[in-house]
């Protein structure tokens, strides 16, 4: 319970940091703190699978394209330019507006709260069979968007002309 | 009970993600708000799994495609932020406007 408050917590602080902060290279590696606790509450969840798939292909794979595109698109002058438009009051009373909407729902909604069973080994031997078995055609068709995302980032960002 | 309030935690960082998404001016900062959000959402889902006992555990796998819709969208939104920084040397939002006539 503590752990949970605490990754919460830090997930909280990370993600305002992310949109707010000036420098977009620091902006990055708060995201790397947040995905990093969010992966801590999935753990904490019982979806053990799903956390180190978080820390592989996000903090692994994800933020290292981020981190690769900022230094490559960031200017020396950048860091010292505002980085928020002028909306920044409206967007602040539309967000609190979303979040106190959604959390009203949630509240009203009568939800059978049951937990779960938690399985002594983990959630990861079902995952895997519910994949191949159940979900199968999902995962064969996420298989071929990756495929086509590859071939689409390098014929965006490939040089021209060759 | 812990549900209601993962519930609120995932509605917070979406909120945020959503405020990040509406007043950065850099693509790229747009593009790690959109991640915020796709992680509120894996969640809200992981709790749901836990706390409501769903069928053939959804919550679980939906959160794998989750990640690896955001990986591809993730590449493939760099690539055209890096293309369109070697065609107008600037990332920011509203000096883009090549399609706007």
């Amino acid at each position: 319970m503590l752990i949970l408050l605490l990754f919460a917590v830090i997930a909280i602080i990370a993600a305002i940091l992310v949109v707010s902060m000036k420098n977009i290279m620091h902006c990055a590696l708060f995201l790397a703190l947040f995905l990093l606790s969010v992966a801590g509450i999935f753990f904490y969840l019982d979806a053990d699978f799903l956390g180190i798939v978080q820390i592989l292909v996000y903090v692994g794979g994800i933020i290292v394209l981020i981190l690769f595109a900022v230094m490559l698109t960031s200017r020396v002058s950048s860091a010292l330019l505002e980085q928020t438009n002028e909306q920044k009051g409206l967007a602040i009373a539309a967000c609190l507006l979303l979040a106190a909407a959604i959390t009203a729902a949630a509240f009203r909604t009568p939800l059978a709260t049951t937990l779960n069973p938690v399985k002594a080994e983990g959630t990861t031997h079902f995952t895997g069979e519910l994949l191949l078995t159940v979900y199968a055609l999902p995962f064969e068709i996420a298989s071929i968007v990756l495929l086509v995302a590859l071939i689409g980032a390098i014929v965006l960002a490939g040089k021209k002309g060759e | 009970m812990m549900f209601l309030p993962l519930i609120g935690l995932s509605a917070i960082i979406f909120a945020i993600g959503v405020y990040g998404a509406l007043t950065r001016r850099n693509a790229i900062g747009i593009l790690m708000s959109l991640e915020l959000m796709f992680n509120a959402a894996n969640i809200n889902l992981v709790t749901a799994n836990k706390y409501l006992n769903l069928e053939n555990s959804v919550g679980i796998i939906f959160p794998i495609f989750i990640i690896t819709i955001a990986a591809a969208e993730a590449a493939v939104g760099l690539a055209i932020i890096l293309s369109l920084y070697r065609q107008t040397k600037t990332v920011y939002v509203e000096k883009i406007n090549i399609m706007k006539w």
